[in-house]
């Protein structure tokens, strides 16, 4: 094996597979905080993957992994993957997570000229579509663990608690959706200068996050399946004016955040600085 | 009389689970317990709590009586007024709010009738997240047992 050669052309997609023996033991280990990949063989030999730890930074590369791992990931110090290789096969990469395995296919490596292959993805990750398996339960209750040091105790328990009422419940459809419940994550440590929510989960494993001063002054945030945030706002009527104002949308966290913020009726949303 | 609109300044009680609860200041229950679901064409089952006569507590009292729906201690009712409801929702989104009465009869299964009964029913498929919303914001929460 050679350590730091780089392709020279792009990688033919890999269909993800069936998680091997040794990928599904690897599973059982991981936790949030550390996310590591496992490559496997995806030809006779050439290549093995190895994983260093750095302390994440939004470079262009981190950012796209960063942006397929959505909200397990961002803002937090990730096993950053990298690749040594001797030759130009065709290699599959499995991130695994503390909400499921994405599978992630077709990279490019690239050289960085910085001494390790850099890499970029060639496709997004595959979503992790099934729902909270309890395996995945189990997992997301040792990432929330890992998560209380980053959003605070509240933010854990409760979302803990919700995860422990949809198990009582005699639907299994309830379980919240992995990527509602990555979504939410993803704006919470994104947005650590608003305030707690109230959090709730529906009927169909969707999560909310609602904010509320009253009937004619609130924020109800859905965090769906797809990775969208549907949102809707309402205040009170300008000055002099009676009633109420509402906005409702769909869209990214950025967006969110952008409707919050363009409302001062919500300022109180954000929390002040030293408060 | 089925399917009659329930009149603005009457109320109208639907089973919450502990899930839809927020678990903030105002502890009050979330858009989560107004979310339609495909299965609920028909609408969200509520209880019309004015068709007893006597105080909130009496008409509570007698809608928990004639609920059928499963309550556990940890459930709440969400008591919303139905000309707010239908006045943020008008002003909101520009459709009508439909709250209906549904009575059920007895039959095999349920030995009493249920006269409360009634419906929140369907709004606009792409409204409704945000209808339950603004349901939920105007919701006062009661005990379910």
């Amino acid at each position: 094996v050679t350590t730091g050669s780089a392709l020279t052309r792009p990688i033919e997609p890999i269909l993800p597979r069936p998680p091997s023996e040794q990928q599904a033991q690897f599973n059982r280990s991981i936790s949030l905080r550390v996310i590591t990949g496992v490559a496997r063989k995806g030809n006779s030999d050439g290549y093995e993957f190895n994983q260093r730890a750095p302390t994440f930074t939004p470079n262009e590369t981190n950012a796209k992994f960063v942006t397929s791992l959505g909200a397990v990931t961002y803002g937090i110090p990730v096993v950053s993957p990298f690749v040594t290789y001797s030759g130009d096969h065709p290699y599959e990469l499995a991130i695994n997570s503390a909400l499921g395995t994405l599978a992630a296919y077709g990279m490019v490596p690239i050289d960085s000229g910085r001494g390790a292959p850099d890499f970029r993805f060639y496709s997004d990750f595959a979503t992790v579509d099934e729902e909270l398996t309890t395996e995945a339960a189990r997992e997301a209750d040792r990432a929330l663990e890992q998560l209380s040091a980053e959003l605070g105790h509240a933010v854990s328990d409760r979302l803990h608690e919700l995860i422990a009422l949809a198990r009582e419940n005699e639907s299994p459809e309830t379980l919240p959706s992995p990527q509602s419940f990555r979504s939410l994550v993803d704006f919470l440590v994104r947005n650590r200068e608003i305030r707690k929510p109230g959090l709730a989960l529906d009927d169909e494993g969707i999560l909310w996050a609602e904010w509320r001063r009253g009937p004619d002054c609130f924020a109800a945030l859905r965090f769906l399946a797809d990775g969208n945030i549907r949102w809707t706002i309402v205040t009170p009527a300008p000055m002099r004016k009676s009633g109420r104002v509402t906005w409702h949308g769909d869209g990214g966290a950025d967006d969110v955040r952008s409707a919050i913020d363009a409302r001062r009726a919500l300022a109180w949303i954000v929390r002040r600085a030293g408060a | 009389m089925k399917g009659d609109q329930i009149p603005n300044e009457h109320h109208v009680a639907h089973l919450c689970k502990k899930q839809h609860l927020l678990d903030d200041h105002s502890g009050g229950v979330s858009a989560a317990a107004f979310i339609f679901r495909a299965e609920d064409n028909d609408g969200l089952s509520c209880n019309w709590l004015e068709h007893t006569s006597g105080t909130r507590a009496e008409q509570l009292a007698r809608v928990r009586e004639l609920m059928r729906l499963k309550r556990r201690s940890s459930n709440r009712l969400a008591v919303i007024n139905c000309g707010e409801s239908r006045a943020a929702v008008r002003d909101g989104f520009g459709v009508d709010l439909s709250i209906i009465e549904d009575p059920l009869p007895a039959d095999e299964k349920y030995a009493t009738s249920d006269p409360s009964h009634a419906l929140i029913e369907p709004p606009p498929g792409e409204l409704r997240d945000f209808i339950a919303a603004s349901l939920s914001a105007r919701a006062v929460v009661e005990p379910a047992i």
